[in-house]
């Protein structure tokens, strides 16, 4: 296993030998982990290889700021390879923009995980009407800053469907109907696709639970489609064979 | 300028009590001093909701609709409220924004509820992380901010300071549960006192001089230094929709069918869409560009305009912030260039 002071070097390494622009990392600012783009040599050592950040690094690839900086190097944990590895099956990244540097510090999910394990349960035994009631207390405190949508890397569209109004596909207003239209719509779109890093949820000003609805949803379609195929692209993969009953 | 507030002594009971008694004569009670998120506490929302109806039209025949209110003033008449428990800063920021809901044409969905409302705010014993109040709001509009101004007497009791008759108007004999004390003023000017000299938790080691930092991001209008400053940003708009100064809003029509209605809905200097032009051409490109829109309009645009500057240190854009964004931070890193202006 490398040390963080022999990542730091080879980091260093690859500015001098000019392969790389910039690296996104994680620093520790006064106690808070947070991005952090170095640029220079001298900023190397702002990289903490704490990466207990509550963000996905992963989701400012999608930045025309930082596109400009391709190749650069990211610090990554699983959160961001699995981004990573998602927007080049879906042609958003070529593997060359990106070089990953792995952090060796392990970080553990399995905790925030297991209580949403017991709130999903909890869930799923509520009759209709009462999950309805669930979702209908926390939506109404949803403001529509739409920090969801920017924290997720696997947010990419450049123009969103919830921005558009000629026609409206979306209330743009943050009334029940229109946050019911826009939380379930981001959830639609992330269908097979969320790999369930809470970088949402962590960023949701108006504290919505919006990873019980994440994983609710991956759980439904991994049963309905199989688990997810590295190769293929669930939300525009098709074959003349699947079911279409439901068409009328 | 002569000092008219008068203070006064009411026991918490007798609070309730009054509370009980509005809330019987049809006024509303908003109490928003137990624990609610910091999003929450925020009074913006009272007065400037993230969505609002303007007005519903129908179309009735060929050409024809019919709209409603054809009278804004009578249409947007707002219930009677008493908002309990804001923030010092949350309640001078309404003073900050409203210029521009009253000045020239008139916004009567904000000044109307304004003028229904008295708003009460509680003194903070602390600062929060990364509140600087203190930097900002004028130590002689501070205890000013709110038509009423609370502060614990003790455990039973709360001394309060009247900036105005708008309370007595308000409550009428109900009123009478307050007890007249002007020694309190003591009381008062002590614990602004103390919460001005506290020391502050995020150790804001600096804080430019108002006038210098106008200048500096003026002068830096084409320079690098906000692309830098806002990398961290993914364009959100937490910090703006949770500032209680923050102002922009969008007009959105509803329709379904033959009828519809256009809403009053929030909207942000932060997101690409604010300035996108219908051509496809956005002035405001990048999210550097944004940020150093959100700073001029704060700092130098709104001074220019109404003489006061749009942000009163609540701190709230500081703490919410998914990114870890962070102003003071980036005051502090140009500190060098801001006192040289
Ligand atoms: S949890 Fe899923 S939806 Fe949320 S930011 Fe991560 S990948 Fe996106
Ligand atoms: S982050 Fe939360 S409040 Fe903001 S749009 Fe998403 S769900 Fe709504
Ligand atoms: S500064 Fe923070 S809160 Fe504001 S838009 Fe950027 S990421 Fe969102
Ligand atoms: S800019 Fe930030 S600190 Fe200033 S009033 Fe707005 S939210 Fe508060």
């Amino acid at each position: 296993m490398k040390t963080i002071e022999q990542q730091k070097a080879e980091i260093v390494h690859l500015f001098e030998q000019k392969k790389i622009s910039m690296v996104v990392a994680f620093e520790n600012y006064r106690g808070i982990v947070r991005p952090v783009f170095v640029k220079d040599i001298k900023d190397v050592e702002k990289i903490s290889f704490d990466m207990s950040g509550k963000q996905n690094l992963a989701t400012y690839l999608k930045r025309a700021e930082i596109k400009k900086q391709f190749p650069l190097a990211m610090v990554v944990r699983p959160t961001e390879k699995s981004s990573i590895a998602l927007l080049i099956k879906e042609n958003q990244l070529k593997v060359e923009d990106v070089l990953l540097i792995e952090s060796m510090v392990s970080q553990d999910q399995i905790e925030w995980k297991k209580a949403q394990d017991i709130e999903i349960d909890r869930l799923w035994k509520m009759s209709f009407s009462e999950r309805m009631d669930f979702w209908k207390k926390n939506f109404q405190n949803c403001i529509r800053c739409y920090a969801c949508r920017q924290s997720c890397p696997h947010c990419y569209c450049q123009y969103c469907k919830a921005d558009k109004n000629q026609p409206t596909w979306v209330e743009r207003s943050a009334h029940l109907q229109g946050n019911f239209s826009w939380n379930f719509l981001r959830a639609f779109h992330q269908a097979g696709r969320c790999i369930e890093c809470g970088a949402c949820e962590n960023a949701c000003p108006a504290n919505i639970p919006l990873m019980l609805l994440n994983r609710m949803q991956n759980k439904i379609t991994a049963e309905s489609f199989g688990e997810s195929d590295p190769k293929k692209y669930l939300l525009s993969d098709w074959s003349k064979d699947d079911d279409n009953s439901f068409f009328l | 300028m002569t000092i008219t507030a008068s203070f006064y002594k009411i026991t918490k009971s007798s609070l309730a009590t009054l509370f009980a008694e509005q809330k019987q004569k049809g006024n509303t009670i908003i109490d928003l001093s137990g624990n609610g998120s910091d999003l929450s506490k925020s009074c913006k929302a009272l007065f400037f909701p993230a969505t609002e109806k303007v007005l519903e039209y129908k179309i009735v025949d060929k050409g024809v609709a019919e709209v409603k209110p054809d009278n804004f003033n009578d249409e947007t008449k707002a219930v009677n409220r008493f908002i309990f428990g804001a923030n010092i800063c949350d309640a001078y920021a309404l003073k900050v924004v409203g210029p521009v809901f009253g000045e020239g044409p008139v916004d009567r969905f904000f000044i109307n509820k304004r003028e229904a409302t008295i708003v009460a705010a509680i003194l903070c014993d602390n600062k929060k992380n990364a509140c600087f109040c203190d930097q900002i709001i004028p130590r002689s509009d501070y205890s000013n901010a709110a038509d009423l101004v609370f502060t614990e007497f003790d455990e039973n009791s709360w001394a309060v300071r009247s900036n105005n008759n708008r309370s007595i108007d308000f409550f009428g004999n109900g009123f009478l549960h307050f007890i007249e004390d002007n020694t309190l003023k003591e009381l008062f000017d002590k614990k602004e006192e103390k919460l001005f000299n506290s020391e502050n938790p995020e150790e804001i080691n600096y804080f430019p001089k108002l006038e210098a930092l106008k200048k500096f991001i003026e002068k830096n209008f084409n320079s690098e230094i906000f692309n830098d400053a806002s990398m961290n940003c993914i364009g959100c708009a937490t910090c703006t929709y949770s500032c209680p100064t923050c102002h922009c809003f969008d007009i959105v029509d509803e329709k379904k069918y033959y009828n519809g209605e256009r809403r009053k809905n929030w909207d942000s200097c932060a997101f690409s869409l604010f300035t996108l032009h219908a051509s496809g051409h956005n002035p405001r490109e990048y999210q550097g560009q944004r940020w150093r829109q959100r700073l001029l309009h704060k700092f130098s645009i709104y001074k220019d305009r109404f003489d006061k500057i749009a942000c009163v240190g609540c701190g709230r854009c500081i703490r919410l912030c998914p990114a870890g964004v962070n102003m003071l931070e980036m005051f502090e890193k140009w500190k060098i260039s801001i006192d040289h202006m």
